[in-house]
């Protein structure tokens, strides 16, 4: 169990270090989909090994300063739930990260937990998923890339209930 | 030969450009040696440390053109701590003496301080190029030195290096009886621009071919000065994001009229309408074109672009352009000779792109001579395709997401399909390596690869073997860079000749130590044997180090110019 959340770095050669592990994903839910089942549409997310891919100083130094000079005025976009009878708006502008995206969310739309699994008797309870509709009009789940890319590409938020969205995580494992 | 009179001989061997020609001819015989160090031109200098300017500059008296190299490949990593070296301080001062005619002077990757652009700009009157690349330490104070003062410039090209930006002041400082520039390029600075003062200066170049902005330039700007410069073959763009459709429809026009634009680049920022029509003037006449610098752009809009560009020879994407687009690239560009596949992601690591777009690739594009290849994943048969297809390859970096990644589908290490590469692909001088791989695709590299003099491996290997047989085997190899792997001193130490043609070699997070390193610089006086350790490590300070310590990262390279004396604290050179 322990394994699976140390991030090591062996050497080549020796077999059970000679991969790194994968950092859990940035997804609420501890039911993280196998990244084999990961095929050629969506990128792979994989561990971060220190020095590794090399990427440039200059590179990095200058990436997220010029994102965030990019124009985004006023970023609203709509913000559906499954079940409740109106939507609501909000503009990504306000909020800083992830976290505060999802605190307002749940301000806005009551007063539940987004995100936790309540198992009981095996049985799958309430829980909910934050996806987003991008610009090519595919739904993603919250939280894969960077914030400053999601800004740019998120379109439409869609809070998901439990059935739909346990039942993604089941035909995927 | 020897009966010819010695202005004949000058006169052939002034008609020699290759380095290593010129280098090969200088061995000859002494009075070829001399004639050669006459006629010399063009000196570059790969290790700013290997060799004392002043006996450059005496030996060379008829230099024309610098280019010196300074710090490690690493440096551009950040794996080479701050203040290591690489100053061409040095190199100026002695160069103003001994080389007033200087012409050209190219630095990469060394510490250039305004001090130095000042006395550059003051002492080489026929200063016409002006090139740097990874530098740092310099402000636009300097760019103003060289701007009012170096009335000759036809070129300052300046690339990916830190510079303290002050604003843009230099750019007025060209004046306005200045009229020779043919090259600028600037996009490594990053304060807005006076659009007016660089329409000024575009308009009264006439010779104006090269031209990269940076990034604050904006879409109203650009498409201004390009109706003046309709002469451009090269163009890095600034932003091409715009609000107003008015001046996206006036950009194309300004494209319409760009007839010779072969070469275009930047595109920084993009939206919120599309870009791919505004440039659709001058894709159907494009070599070269880089969209790297944007890496939020989608895929669609990648696929747009490049499907109207038949003509192209370099491409550089990044990886968002996904596999489906890579098979575009092969059925529309069958003229390319040099690709690179960037991460979009450094945050949070991830890929869009795998083997299958390699293939496609190799199967579109026999002519490939470079490619740069960031991937999530490769397979042997996907490198085999192409040793077979892409037999020109000169250079081939492969970048696994996984650096230890075997082959998905067989579950082997990739030391079959490199061994395909280095057998296939004669010419292969560069070669990075990437994925699970045994001793045995050294082995391989060993016996096959008969004109390397570039290798980078990164997380490879089992034993020392690994190391003892690429430098057995190869025997132009000229610079080695291995992190991660598990090379230690038997590997280090096992034969010292190699130390001779092998220019420089670099270990970072392998298994050498203290000891070794003392041991190969005690046998050998015309190396350098460098020990770095970080800032903040207590053994670089005053502690000293244990024989059996590991070395953490040791910067080996050859030299006649002695130990040097400006090391920091943190550096030891044994």
């Amino acid at each position: 169990m322990d394994n699976d959340t140390e991030l090591r770095l062996g050497l080549p050669g020796s077999v059970e270090a000679k991969k790194p592990r994968e950092t859990p994903h940035k997804r609420n839910s501890p039911d993280c989909m196998s990244v084999e089942d990961d095929h050629l549409d969506r990128p792979s997310p994989k561990a971060q090994i220190v020095g590794w891919p090399p990427v440039r100083s200059y590179m990095k130094n200058n990436f997220y300063s010029m994102k965030n000079k990019a124009d985004m005025a006023g970023r609203y976009v709509k913000v559906s739930m499954d079940g409740a009878p109106y939507l609501r708006k909000v503009d990504l502008k306000n909020y800083k990260g992830y976290k505060e995206l999802r605190e307002a969310l749940e301000n806005l739309f009551g007063c539940f937990s987004l995100g936790e699994i309540l198992r009981m008797d095996g049985k799958y309870t309430m829980e909910y998923t934050i996806a987003y509709e991008d610009k090519d009009g595919d739904l993603m789940l919250l939280g894969d890339v960077p914030w400053e890319i999601f800004l740019s590409a998120c379109k439409k938020l869609r809070i998901m209930t439990d059935t739909l969205g346990n039942k993604d995580r089941e035909d995927s494992k | 030969m020897p009966y010819f009179p010695q202005e004949v001989v000058e006169c052939i061997l002034s008609y020699l450009t290759s380095h290593q020609d010129r280098n090969s001819v200088s061995l000859v015989c002494k009075d070829w040696s001399v004639v050669e160090q006459k006629t010399r031109r063009h000196v570059y200098v790969s290790n700013c440390y290997a060799v004392s300017p002043t006996r450059v500059a005496t030996r060379f008296s008829g230099l024309r053109v610098l280019t010196v190299k300074g710090m490690p490949h690493f440096a551009d990593f950040g794996t080479v701590p701050h203040g290591w070296g690489g100053s061409v301080w040095p190199w100026i001062r002695v160069m103003t003496c001994c080389c007033p005619r200087l012409e050209e002077i190219r630095f990469k990757r060394m510490v250039v301080s305004d001090e130095s652009l000042m006395l550059i700009s003051r002492s080489f009157p026929n200063l016409k190029s002006l090139v740097l690349v990874s530098c740092q330490e310099f402000s636009t104070d300097g760019l103003a030195e060289i701007a009012s003062s170096c009335r000759q410039l036809r070129e300052l090209d300046l690339q990916e290096n830190e510079v303290n930006d002050h604003g843009s002041h230099w750019l007025e400082c060209f004046p306005n009886s200045f009229t020779s520039l043919e090259t600028l390029k600037f996009t490594c600075l990053r304060s807005a621009v006076n659009s007016a003062t660089l329409e000024g200066l575009v308009a009264r170049c006439p010779n104006l071919r090269t031209l990269h902005v940076n990034s604050s330039v904006s879409v109203e700007c650009l498409s201004r000065f390009l109706v003046r410069a309709p002469q451009l073959v090269d163009l890095g763009t600034g932003s091409l994001s715009s609000n107003q459709m008015g001046w996206y429809r006036r950009l194309f026009y300004s494209f319409q009229k760009c007839k010779g634009l072969k070469s275009l680049s930047g595109i920084w920022f993009v939206g919120p309408r599309k870009f791919q029509p505004v440039v659709y003037p001058v894709c159907g006449n494009l070599l070269s074109l880089k969209l790297s610098s944007a890496p939020w752009i989608l895929k669609s809009d990648l696929i747009d672009v490049i499907r109207n560009c038949p003509r192209l020879q370099k491409l550089w994407v990044v990886d968002r352009l996904g596999d489906e687009g890579l098979a575009v690239v092969g059925s529309t560009c069958q003229d390319l000779r040099e690709l690179r596949v960037f991460q979009s992601n450094f945050h949070a690591p991830s890929c869009w792109v795998t083997e299958e777009g390699l293939i496609a690739i190799s199967t579109g594009c026999p002519k490939l001579n470079s490619l740069l290849y960031f991937c999530a994943q490769m397979t042997n048969a996907a490198l085999m395709t192409v040793a077979k297809n892409c037999s020109d390859l000169i250079r081939f970096k492969l970048r696994i997401l996984d650096p230890v990644k075997p082959d998905p589908v067989t579950n082997h290490p990739l030391d079959e399909g490199f061994g395909a590469i280095v057998q296939g692909c004669k010419g292969l001088k560069r070669l990075s390596l990437s994925g699970f791989l045994t001793d045995q695709v050294f082995l391989y590299i060993g016996m096959y690869a008969e004109r390397l003099e570039m290798l980078s491996i990164a997380y490879a290997g089992e034993t020392d073997n690994g190391m003892m047989y690429v430098l057995n085997g190869c025997k132009n190899l000229r610079k080695l860079k291995i992190q991660d792997c598990p090379f230690g001193d038997k590997a280090l130490l096992e034969d010292f000749t190699k130390y001779e043609t092998l220019r420089s070699l670099w270990m970072s997070s392998c298994d050498v130590t203290i000891g070794g390193c003392k041991a190969l610089a005690a046998k050998n006086t015309k190396l350098s044997v460098e020990v770095i350790s970080d800032l903040n490590s207590i053994s670089g300070l005053s502690l000293e180090p244990r024989i059996n310590q590991r070395a953490e990262k040791v910067y080996i390279y050859r030299t006649v110019a002695g130990p040097r004396t400006d090391a920091p604290t943190n550096v030891s050179i044994l």
